[in-house]
């Protein structure tokens, strides 16, 4: 089993837009590799809290996407949005299969103190998170798409307002308020 | 919920954030009204907020990888409790660092660990201290800091002070000090040991005040003297360690000011740290002076100048801060302790007295007048009014040593009343502040007369380093670190420190012309290094966008200033171009604006000049980013057809200067008009364009056949265009250029057995030109790819024992190789040839299975890799089943 190419890879993206649920099986394994080194930098103990270095490692997911030298995408938004929206569905079918359950994880979790975590950063439950942001999205369909691009495919803020086409202020705006609103319904349903 | 209420409690959120935190609740009732609903979903998404700023800070990725790794903790007690080794202490022990071999632990401290060691290739066996430092998050900035002292520190030469010798970062990341192995005892310890009189004291603790006067010369400041910093050799010999350190842990580069007091205890020792470093004000030699106060006292009393009840934050600093200490000769008459939490024993007059001058009334008038002056002088609260510096309290104690008059004295009134104005300013008349003012005026003066001259110093320097940092130094440690994996956060912090250089220059550049244009180029290279760390679209565009707009309205200022002057006007409008192209992915009006403007710009100069490169050269890409931005709208027509005047223009260049610069971008042309020909479907167009780049690149590899960079890159070519081939279904045209990219990092990987770049390219190339070939059904031919793969994987894999993602990959290969002889022996007539076929088959795919099944019981596997064993078993079963049928006929 070997990786898709970076020229396989565009092709089934399109693919899995179509809805070709079988690319997204081929296209699992580049997003799992760099969770599985993600991971491993934890295990190690090499703090990669920093989020600065995450985002790098999420980059390079989408470098590995993208084949830039070879491929103009004609509409540089879509791909973006499907990239997160992929990124999105790969990363919660992991949660779910790993058992992170709605409430909380099936396992505990170590504490912040004790696991070389990010810092400040509340566990954040990804199967439950998808949930309300479902909710969010029967609500209010940009605002879920912004945390989508924006949590979900690592996009800057300014990528963000590039694909959907909104403007800086408005991505900020909708984050902010979107983020409290996520973080309510968190809140009270745990 | 109603999508009016909605888009009313959103207005309401946005409106409430902006009034202040304090005076929201407020805000919200009076424009709620008596729609208490309307408020309370409000208040509730707004008591979110302070929560909500660390909520979603790192990408989904990346907190699915911690929870990963967390389970992973959890269910292997053995991983949790190595990791818990990591985390804590003896994590190098047994390691090398550097050149070093780790020997043994020497010492904890707030800092890190201290390690004994040797370099590894000294024949001497010199043994050193490694001092390794827990920096936490503050590691970047630790790291940038230590260079920067490292060279100051390491001139430190003087026989009571601890050499630096040496200092970088592990593999980890943890920055370490390599210092001269000083074997001793802590100096209290050991005048305790050795019953040192008060005068042997003396003389002792004037040779640590020379070594910090030497260092105060060198605009040194030690920030950390205590005890335990100052060891005693055997044959007597203070050496005072960690020089300069604190300064390169703890301190705000910016204003040479303590961090917050927090910090100070986490940092410091607080016993002897100052008020000043205490409160966050700004460090001075004065600070050591305090210290050594500390330890003068110490080492005169047995007693701590201050005594806490509890040791608490908020304890230490009021007791440094507020009290003011006893003299040293009433202290010695004092019983302290014993305390049972730190296991000391009881502190007598007769414990004291025991160990220095023998009785505790020889003691109480040895120290009485001079040293409890002197001592108390350099422990006063405020820094002017201590030693005005490290020689005058040496010379103080050599004044008292020698039966002179010391310059301490008791506290004089005015000190008192100083005191006194602080606590009570409005009561006191303005006459009394003044006279009070100019005497601490006066020795103030002397001070800072000395740290002006060091700070204009000090500013020239910081001029040649921007100079050179623009020029050079960014681009050269940009260059070597960048292709280095983990080195994002080293990136970055080049970047920063740049961009800081760059900022304070701009405010004394005004006017002069050429130090402007020199700013305009740093901004420039600047963007460049901030746009490209992780591609043009992905990487830090913001920033990079922030430097081309600085350098573009230096650049305006220029050419404003030099109308006639073509070259600047040039300038300009290349200036222009990066920042029109550096804002096509944030935004794409404003980046149309300014490319509109830098192509009128361009191809008014190249009329001008029709025979200056550099004009056309700006006009080549005026075109090509004109052509990435029509990409962006999608009018794929009007892109093609900028891109194809972009590469006539580029071939014109060529045709002009046929330099090696000039042909590399012809190339380069070509393949962006390939690029856009496959987004046309139009493949034997991009063919040829891809063709003609090759033939360039060929044939620039030529005049450079042993470049390997050059080498490798042009591997890649080959790969798109046997990707351009196999789109087509000219499998065999695939094939060729697949083999030459096999060949020539084959030939790479031979030349350079360190080249794992190479190898491991070579393996993957091997995979997928065994898949083409297994998917074509051409077992026979993939399984040479697959055994070439099968060689690199395994030696790989027996290199780093252990790594599971290698064991993995190996375990691919095989599977792979077990299809590949399992569609072979389907295809053999010979039953005794299709035995041993699937035979072998069986066994590489029994390799397979346990390693794969291992990795899944880890919860190694993910994705459809988790299905791998599954579908293992089955291709397993079929060759069983297989075996079976062809035994069924065997003769056997």
């Amino acid at each position: 089993m070997t990786l898709p190419s970076t020229h396989e890879v565009t092709q089934l993206l399109k693919a899995w837009t179509t809805g070709d649920e079988h690319a997204l099986e081929k296209l699992t394994p580049l997003v799992y590799e760099q969770l599985h080194r993600v991971a491993q930098r934890y295990m190690a103990g090499e703090r990669s809290g920093h989020t600065l270095q995450a985002t790098a490692l999420v980059n390079e997911v989408y470098l590995r996407l993208i084949d830039c030298q070879q491929i103009n995408w004609q509409d540089r938004a879509h791909f973006l949005a499907v990239s997160a929206q992929l990124m999105r569905r790969i990363l919660i079918d992991f949660a779910r299969s790993r058992g992170f359950q709605k409430r909380g994880s099936a396992t505990p979790h170590l504490s912040l103190d004790e696991a070389p975590s990010v810092c400040c950063e509340p566990d954040t439950n990804l199967v439950a998170l998808d949930d309300a942001l479902k909710s969010l999205a029967s609500l209010d369909e940009r605002k879920s798409k912004v945390v989508e691009l924006r949590f979900f495919g690592g996009l800057s803020v300014e990528e963000t307002a590039e694909v959907l086409k909104i403007s800086i202020a408005t991505v900020v705006r909708d984050w902010n308020f979107a983020k409290d609103w996520l973080l309510r319904e968190l809140n009270t349903e745990a | 919920m109603e999508l009016d209420l909605w888009h009313r409690v959103e207005e309401l959120y946005h409106r409430a954030l902006e009034v202040e935190e304090n005076h929201r609740a407020e805000f919200l009732a009076e424009a709620c009204g008596e729609d208490d609903a309307l408020r309370r979903e409000v208040q509730s998404l707004l008591d979110q907020h302070k929560q909500s700023q660390h909520f979603l800070a790192s990408p989904a990725l990346e907190i699915a990888g911690k929870q990963i790794a967390n389970d992973q903790l959890l269910r292997h007690p053995d991983a949790l409790a190595a990791h818990a080794v990591g985390e804590a202490s003896g994590l190098f022990l047994g390691k090398r660092i550097g050149n070093y071999q780790i020997l043994e632990q020497i010492g904890t401290g707030g800092m890190g660990e201290v390690y004994r060691a040797v370099r590894a290739d000294d024949q001497y066996q010199k043994q050193v201290a490694i001092k390794l430092v827990r920096a936490g998050s503050d590691s970047g900035f630790v790291i940038s800091r230590f260079k920067n002292e490292r060279q100051i520190l390491a001139g430190l030469d003087h026989p009571n002070i601890a050499r630096l010798l040496d200092g970088g970062t592990t593999e980890e990341g943890v920055p370490y000090f390599v210092m001269e192995l000083i074997e001793g005892e802590a100096i209290d310890q050991y005048c305790d040991h050795h019953r040192l009189t008060t005068t042997e004291r003396l003389q002792l603790f004037s040779q640590v005040c020379s070594a910090v006067q030497y260092a105060h010369q060198r605009l040194i400041i030690h920030r950390d003297i205590k005890p335990g910093n100052i060891l005693v050799t055997a044959d007597g010999t203070p050496k005072l360690l960690d020089f300069g350190i604190a300064k390169i842990l703890h301190l705000d580069a910016a204003n040479d000011r303590c961090a917050p007091t927090l910090t100070v205890f986490q940092a410091l020792t607080p016993g002897y740290a100052s008020p000043e470093q205490i409160k966050g004000g700004p460090i001075t030699t004065a600070s050591d002076v305090y210290s050594l106060g500390v330890v003068l006292y110490e080492l005169l009393t047995g007693h701590r100048p201050y005594r806490v009840s509890r040791s608490t934050p908020q304890e230490i600093t009021r007791a440094v801060c507020e009290t003011e200490p006893e003299k040293p000769s009433t202290v010695v008459s004092r019983t302290e302790g014993p305390d049972s939490d730190s296991n000391q024993p009881a502190i007598t007059p007769a414990s004291v007295s025991a160990v220095r001058d023998g009785s505790p009334e020889k003691l109480r008038k040895r120290l009485g007048g001079d040293l409890d002056n002197i001592a108390l002088m350099a422990l006063r609260k405020e820094p002017p009014r201590r030693y005005a510096s490290v020689e005058q309290f040496r010379e103080d104690i050599r004044r008292h040593l020698e039966h002179l008059p010391v310059i301490a004295r008791k506290d004089t009134v005015g000190y008192r009343t100083t005191k006194f104005t602080a606590r009570h300013k409005a009561g006191v008349s303005a006459a009394a502040i003044v006279a009070i003012t100019l005497f601490a005026g006066m020795v103030i003066t002397l001070r800072e007369a000395r740290i002006a001259r060091s700070e204009r110093a000090r500013a020239e320097r910081r001029f040649n380093d921007v100079r050179s940092l623009s020029n050079t130094l960014l681009f050269q440690i940009n260059d070597a670190i960048k292709n280095v994996p983990g080195t994002t956060q080293a990136q970055q912090l080049v970047i920063s420190s740049a961009q800081e250089y760059l900022d304070s220059l701009s405010h004394e550049a005004s006017g002069d012309l050429s130090l402007l244009r020199e700013l305009a180029t740093g901004y420039e290279r600047l963007g460049q290094v901030q746009g490209g760390i992780r591609g043009p679209n992905l990487g830090n565009s913001r920033s990079a966008i922030e430097s081309y707009r600085k350098a573009a309205s230096l650049r305006e200022a220029i050419a404003k200033a030099t109308p006639s002057d073509w070259q600047a006007e040039h300038e300009l409008q290349v200036s222009y171009d990066e920042l029109g192209h550096a804002l096509l992915a944030a935004d794409a009006r404003q980046a149309a604006d300014y490319l509109q403007k830098s192509m009128s710009m361009a191809a008014a100069l190249v009329s001008k000049d029709s025979a200056n490169v550099d004009f056309l050269q700006s006009l080549v890409l005026c075109y090509e980013h004109q052509a990435m931005l029509l990409t962006s709208k999608n009018d794929m027509n009007a892109a093609l057809q900028s891109q194809q005047e972009s590469l006539k223009l580029a071939q014109k260049l060529v045709d002009m200067a046929p330099n090696e610069s000039h042909r590399t971008d012809l190339s380069y042309e070509h393949k962006r008009v390939g690029a856009l020909l496959i987004q046309g479907q139009k493949l034997p167009e991009a063919l040829a364009e891809y063709k003609a780049s090759l033939a360039l690149d060929e044939a620039l590899l030529a005049t450079r056949p042993d470049d390997p960079k050059l080498r490798f890159a042009i591997t890649f070519t080959y790969s798109d265009i046997g990707f351009i081939y196999r789109k087509q279904h000219d499998l065999a045209a695939a094939m060729a250029n697949y083999h030459k990219v096999l060949d020539i990092r084959q030939a790479m990987a031979e030349a350079d057995p360190h080249d794992a770049r190479a190898r491991l390219g070579v393996a993957k190339t091997c995979g997928y030109i065994g898949d083409i070939l297994r998917d074509e059904k051409q077992f026979q031919a993939a399984l040479p790819y697959n055994l070439h793969e099968l060689a690199i994987r395994a030696a790989q894999a027996a290199a780093n024992a252990g790594n599971a993602t290698d064991r993995i990959d190996l375990a691919d290969v095989w599977w792979d190789l077990g299809n590949d002889y399992r569609g072979i022996a389907g295809k053999v007539k010979s039953t005794v040839e299709k035995l041993r076929l699937l035979h072998l088959a069986q066994n590489y795919l029994r390799q397979a299975l346990p390693v794969y099944r291992d990795a899944q019981t880890r919860g190694l596997l993910f994705g459809s890799e988790v299905s791998v064993p599954q579908e293992i078993s089955e291709d397993l079963a079929k060759c069983t089943q297989a075996l079976k049928a062809a035994e069924s006929v065997s003769p056997r």
